[in-house]
Formats: C-alpha cells, sequence, structure tokens
C-alpha cells in the first residue's frame, strides 16, 4: 500500500477519537461493546483488504473514470450522488462536532457565527486545492502534528490518573451478545483508506494488500479502537462514563503533566486534534466535492469559466447546508443522526463492493 | 486582462466576511477579569440546604516588587445553589468573574457527604473549570480556611494550590483528589474517595493538612487520623518520605521508607463466591533515620524483622478499623468487582461478604542501611 493509504487510514483514526464514536460506545458499555468491537477489528482489516484488492487492477485511476469505462451513465450517476452523500455527511458530522467542543471548551465567549467563519475559508480553499496537493497537506500535517498527538496518547497509559479497575471491570462485560450500532461505529474507524476512490488517480503503483498490510492495520485499528474505550474508562470511571457529552475532552481535561509546557493538557490536545481534524474535513469534503462533478457530469465541460462557477456552486451548497445543520442541530440530535449515519456505513460498503466486483469482471474479459 | 478569477473573488469575499461580522476583539481583557483562585463552600446559615459561596480573588498589582504581600479579595453570597450564588457573586463586582484558573475547591466538612454530587455538578458540568482542580475538605469552615493568609505565602502565589499535587509539598501525609476523581469515586460501586483536610491553628496564619476524610453517605464523615492518612497515601498512592518509628524494648527506631509496594489478593471461599479473606503483602524498601541507640550494620535482618512487626500491626489495625466502619477507601470492592464477569449481583454479594472479610497482611521491610552513621 501506498503511504498515503495509512495516512488517510490514521487520521480518520484520529479524528474520530474525540468525535461522536466514543459516546455510541459507552451508551453500550453494558450491552456487548467489547464483543462487538473485536468483530469489527477484523472486520476493518477485512474492508480494507476488500478495498485494495478491488482497486488492484486499476492503478492511477479514481472510481468516477473506471465506472464511467466500464458501467452505463444510470448506474454511474446515481452511484456517485449517493457516495458523495456520504462523504459530504461524514465531513458535516466531524465538522459540527468540532464546532461545538471549540464553543464549549476553548472559546466559551465567542458567537458560533465567528467560529463558523473561521472554519469557512480555511476548509473551503482546502477541498478546492488539487487533489494531489491535499495529500501532500496531509502527509505535512502528520510530520508536524501526529509525533505530538501520538505522544500525548502513548502518555495517556502511563499517567497516574487512569485507574486500570475501572478498566477492568469494563472488560467484565465481555460475554454479552454484540450490537449493531457499535459494530458499524466501530468499522467507522477504519474507513479512512475508501478515500482513495478519488485519491486512486494519484496511487500510480500497483497496490498489494498482504499479510504484512493486514497486520499493520490490524494493530493500528486494535489500538485506536483499545485507545478510544479504554482510556476514558479509566480516567472518568466505569459506572457513569455513557453520561458525559464529549468524553475524550473530559479525559483530556483530567490529565495532568505536572512539568509540562502547560499543565492542563487539554489545550495542547484540542489544538493538535483540531488540526487534524481539519484535515479530515477538507479530505471527505474534497472527495465528496470530486464525486458531485463526476456525477453532474462537470468534468467534460471545456469551458474553464463554467467549471469554476460549478464549483462554486458545489461550495456554496455545501456550506449552506453546514451553516443550517450547524446552528440547528442540538448535541442530542447529532448523537442520534451519527448513529443512523454510522448504520448505513456496512450497505454503503457492500453495495460499492458489488460495483467494484462487476468491474473487475468487466475489465478482465 | 482579468484581475482576479472568479473563483479568488469569492475566496476573498469569503475571508472579508469574517471580519465583517466583527465588532473589534472577541475577548476581554485581561484587565477586565477578575481571577478566582480558590472557592469555598458551607452551608448557608439563613437558607434552608442552601450554601454559602466564598470566592478567593486574587487581585492584580503592577509589578510583584509594589506587593510584599499578596493580596487577595474575598466575596461570599448564600444561595440556593452554587450556580446561583456565583451568578449573583458576579452582581458585587465591576470585572467578570473568570473560573478558568481556579484550582482548589474547600469544602466545609460536614458538607462531604453523598451528596456532593448535587453541587459537584455546578463544577464537572461548566467547561471551564478545570476538572484537575483539587477538592479539600475544611475545618470549622471553608471561609475561614480560604481567608487565611499564611506568612509564607509569597507574591502572586496561593498556598492552597502549593499543597497539593506534589508540585512543591510532597508530605506523605497530604492527599491529593482532583475533582474528577472525586466524581469517579463518588459515582463507583466499591470505593469511598478520601480527601484531605484542611485545617488552620489558633492565631489563623497557618494552613494544616495533614488528616484526611473519607466521603461516605453518613452524616458525620469518618475522618481518618495523622498516621492513618500517612498510611493510606503510602499503601495506594506509593508516596514516599514517610517515616515510622519503631519501638521494641529500650531501643527507638525513626524508619526512612522510600518504596512501598502493596499488592493483594482474595482468598475464594469453598463453595461461595464470596472470598473470605484478603491476602495482602506490603513490601518495603528504606533507611534508618534515626535511633536512641548505636547501631550496628550487622544486625540489619533483626531491625528488618522488628519493623515489619510494627507496621503489620498498624495496617492491620488500620483495616479493620475502615472495615468496622465500612468504610473502602483502597477500593477492594472497585478490585473484587473486575475479577469475575458481570452479574448483577457482583457488588451486593461482596457488600454482605465485606464486614466478615478477614485480611492476612505480610510486611516485608528491607532496611538498605543505617543512614551516614552506623
Amino acid at each position: 500500500m501506498s503511504r498515503f493509504v495509512y495516512f488517510l487510514l490514521i487520521s480518520n483514526m484520529t479524528a474520530n477519537l474525540i468525535a461522536a464514536s466514543p459516546r455510541i460506545f459507552f451508551a453500550k458499555s453494558e450491552e456487548g461493546a467489547i464483543v462487538t468491537m473485536i468483530i469489527a477489528l477484523f472486520f476493518g482489516v477485512f474492508m480494507n483488504w476488500a478495498l485494495i484488492t478491488s482497486f488492484k487492477a486499476f492503478p492511477g485511476k479514481s472510481l468516477p473514470q473506471i465506472l464511467s469505462l466500464y458501467l452505463s451513465k444510470w448506474i454511474t450517476i446515481p452511484a456517485l450522488f449517493i457516495l458523495g452523500v456520504i462523504w459530504y455527511v461524514s465531513g458535516l458530522q466531524t465538522l459540527i462536532t468540532y464546532i461545538d467542543i471549540l464553543l464549549r471548551f476553548l472559546t466559551p465567549e465567542m458567537s458560533v457565527y465567528l467560529v463558523i467563519a473561521m472554519f469557512i475559508p480555511v476548509i473551503t480553499f482546502g477541498v478546492i486545492m488539487q487533489s494531489r496537493n491535499i495529500l501532500f497537506t496531509l502527509e505535512l500535517v502528520f510530520v508536524l502534528a501526529f509525533p505530538a498527538a501520538a505522544y500525548y496518547i502513548v502518555k495517556l497509559y502511563f499517567a497516574e490518573q487512569v485507574s486500570w479497575d475501572h478498566v477492568g471491570i469494563a472488560m467484565t462485560f465481555i460475554d454479552n451478545p454484540p450490537d449493531y450500532t457499535v459494530f458499524t461505529t466501530a468499522i467507522y474507524l477504519f474507513v479512512g483508506a475508501f478515500d482513495i476512490i478519488i485519491f486512486n488517480s494519484f496511487l500510480n503503483k500497483k497496490m498489494t494488500f498482504g499479510i504484512k498490510q493486514a497486520l499493520i492495520v490490524f494493530i493500528l485499528g486494535a489500538f485506536a479502537l483499545f485507545t478510544t474505550y479504554f482510556i476514558p474508562i479509566g480516567v472518568l470511571g466505569f459506572d457513569q462514563v455513557e453520561g458525559i457529552m464529549y468524553p475524550w475532552i473530559l479525559t483530556s481535561d483530567s490529565i495532568r503533566m505536572k512539568f509540562g509546557v502547560i499543565e492542563r493538557v487539554i489545550f495542547i490536545f484540542l489544538l493538535l486534534f483540531l488540526a487534524i481534524a481539519f484535515l479530515n474535513i477538507t479530505i471527505h469534503w474534497h472527495v465528496a466535492c470530486k464525486l458531485f462533478q463526476s456525477a453532474f457530469g462537470i468534468e467534460h465541460v471545456k469551458l474553464k469559466l463554467r467549471k469554476k462557477a460549478s464549483l462554486i456552486i458545489v461550495v456554496t451548497v455545501f456550506w449552506l447546508i453546514a451553516i443550517y445543520t450547524t446552528l440547528k442541530v442540538t448535541e442530542y440530535d447529532l448523537f442520534l443522526y451519527s448513529k443512523y449515519y454510522f448504520n448505513t456505513i456496512p450497505v454503503v460498503f457492500i453495495g460499492l463492493m458489488i460495483l467494484m466486483h462487476v468491474v473487475n469482471r468487466r475489465a478482465k474479459s | 486582462m482579468k484581475f482576479l478569477s472568479v473563483s479568488k473573488w469569492f475566496m476573498v469575499v469569503l475571508c472579508m466576511s469574517g471580519l465583517l461580522l466583527q465588532y473589534g476583539c472577541a475577548f476581554k481583557d485581561i484587565d477586565k477579569r477578575l481571577f478566582v483562585s480558590a472557592i469555598g463552600i458551607d452551608p448557608a446559615e439563613n437558607i434552608e440546604n442552601g450554601y454559602k459561596v466564598t470566592l478567593k480573588v486574587a487581585l492584580p498589582f503592577g509589578a510583584i516588587k509594589d506587593s510584599p504581600k499578596p493580596s487577595f479579595a474575598y466575596l461570599s453570597r448564600e444561595g440556593q445553589s452554587i450556580g446561583e450564588a456565583i451568578r449573583m457573586l458576579e452582581t458585587h463586582v465591576d470585572k467578570v468573574l473568570e473560573l478558568g484558573h481556579m484550582k482548589t475547591i474547600v469544602v466545609h466538612e460536614k458538607l462531604l457527604r453523598d451528596d456532593m454530587q448535587s453541587f459537584m455538578d455546578y463544577f464537572i458540568r461548566r467547561g471551564d473549570i478545570e476538572l484537575i482542580a483539587y477538592v479539600a475538605g475544611a475545618r470549622p469552615s471553608a471561609e475561614t480556611i480560604l481567608k487565611v493568609e499564611p506568612n509564607t505565602e509569597a507574591p502572586a502565589s496561593v498556598s492552597l494550590i502549593n499543597f497539593f499535587g506534589t508540585t512543591a509539598n510532597d508530605s506523605p501525609y497530604v492527599v491529593t483528589t482532583y475533582l474528577f476523581q472525586l466524581r469517579r469515586d463518588i459515582l463507583t460501586d466499591g470505593i469511598n474517595p478520601v480527601v484531605p483536610l484542611i485545617e488552620t491553628d489558633e492565631k489563623g496564619d497557618e494552613l494544616i493538612v495533614n488528616n484526611a476524610v473519607v466521603v461516605d453517605g453518613r452524616e458525620d464523615p469518618a475522618v481518618l487520623s495523622t498516621t492513618e492518612t500517612k498510611y493510606f497515601n503510602s499503601l495506594l498512592k506509593h508516596s514516599t518520605g514517610f517515616t515510622y518509628l519503631v519501638k521494641e524494648g529500650g531501643l527507638e527506631l525513626l524508619l526512612h521508607i522510600s518504596q512501598t509496594k502493596m499488592t493483594y489478593q482474595f482468598v475464594p471461599n469453598k463453595g461461595k463466591s464470596a472470598p473470605h479473606a484478603i491476602d495482602m503483602h506490603i513490601g518495603m524498601k528504606g533507611t534508618i533515620g534515626e535511633a536512641n541507640k548505636d547501631l550496628s550494620i550487622a544486625k540489619l535482618d533483626e531491625y528488618n524483622r522488628l519493623a515489619s512487626k510494627e507496621v503489620k500491626q498498624k495496617i492491620f489495625h488500620f483495616l479493620t478499623k475502615m472495615q468496622e466502619e465500612n468504610l473502602d477507601p483502597f477500593g477492594f470492592g472497585l478490585r473484587y468487582r473486575t475479577t469475575r464477569l458481570h452479574t448483577e449481583d457482583t457488588f451486593t454479594t461482596w457488600q454482605q461478604a465485606y464486614p466478615d472479610i478477614e485480611f492476612k497482611v505480610t510486611v516485608d521491610v528491607k532496611l538498605q542501611g543505617t543512614g551516614t552513621i552506623e
């Protein structure tokens, strides 16, 4: 696999750490969260394998290009449109969560409009950037922010504030039957690599997914899931953890680095993860934007001005919906809709895999 | 020639629109804020079930040279709830009360009960109060404790903060309890949180922290004595610098313990799921700090034996005292819950078993030397 695929995968895992997923896990902490996460871990590796192998035959081609080569317009357009919506909502969900977190913890006195207004230029610029540049930005943020983020997360494991007895109690619920919502939420951590449906056009080398790659994805996923679930339980206690809105924010607020540059880890933590979240939103919306462009056939229009105008329309629509929902949605709605959204992921995955299977067969014959 | 392309114009407008929304800087200046350094909570005198909130506000001064002593202002107000009282206190000052730097919550001894949850709620729910703030009990009242200005307090600092968190004071008699930890332990079955108790001397110019309170549902919370606090701290929190006096015949030894390690296991009861005993092993390492006679380094083994016997007795006494009071500051119940798969009655089984449980303590003191002299 190209290194960018790992970057995409890890950025998605990291961004989800403080978004809606931990809350969904904790809500089901007494109803089979652990068993489900173990199942999801294997399924997540399988998903990545299925994705990489299905794209193996088409190095340097994105999904819209592949589909338009082998399938009729009647299937291609709705499929791309649906995928576009899924990718858009994925970015939207992260965006709303982060705006909410910023308002609550970092700048409680700022108006919500101003916070949104700060996001708009940066993300818009990211979305309309060239795909290649987005990958390079991703790499850059990785080099700058990821070592620090990893440092803080590893540091959590050795913090005296983590009570491993509480983690032990969480483990005693291992015999409960699995739960569908937890499953979909957990496999969402693994969908980062699916961004290659667009970025594949820049990954010209033929990719392989063997034992080594599977092992890397497995270890990354196991670490991400373990950290997401158990560390907040260790810090905040098992018995009431389901009542907390942003478990990871409170967790980072509870960690103290006595002689660190700043005693309260939360500020460093928020800023680091904000950078990764920005990136995540940008990537997802960029993919969504490209998918919509292909779905509406804008790629084929020769006139430069019309291309730009349509781009502006896409971006405007993106932001109008985003602003509207950010202002309207309450924390409960966000939780509920995130759940619905996660529940559709397996369906979309199966649909995409069927499409790729058909395309692969036609490409061979 | 076009000056800028459409999309670039669009970007410019987007960026500017953020500026257009602003009237100026959105933040209030630092000189328009008052930094609350500690909050004290007492039961209200005039309102039934109300609280009296006292804020210790740090007053700004131009340069440290100008002010030999730190200066504070104290604001007090009674209210039906904490949040309400603080809201009303905001009307007593000309600036914004900033709680983001508040590091100590001092609670009246009598309020350290289960219903702590109801007023702690305010502190947890507010996003800007740090969860690593220290919580401490106060005797005789939170207000008096807050108003103590010790002579050792340096300008631009607050003594209450230095006591806890082992950044300055590292004494094994001082228990540190963070806000998040208190919440976690109160809401968890199987452990009782322990909170340090701050007292003051008669003149009111010293703060003394060497006792602790075990928070439980009862009206009169159990206060750990100084020695018990030391044991609790060194056994559970591995605090160091712990000294211990051994007397045997005419020999008096002051041990200086630098390392403590406690491990324990439940001894299962035949036929029943509940354990009947706890097998506890405590290992200590240290040196002899003071003695009333000449010591021989060859006889270290004997001193080890003496010390082990004495320490064992004290710890056993402390454990059984907690058991008699049905308190569990060590979290044995919590550990018990982790040892088996969850069922509905795991915890009730434990609750029934705990009063009759037997403690089998073995202490292993390993003295490394007799200090710099024999």
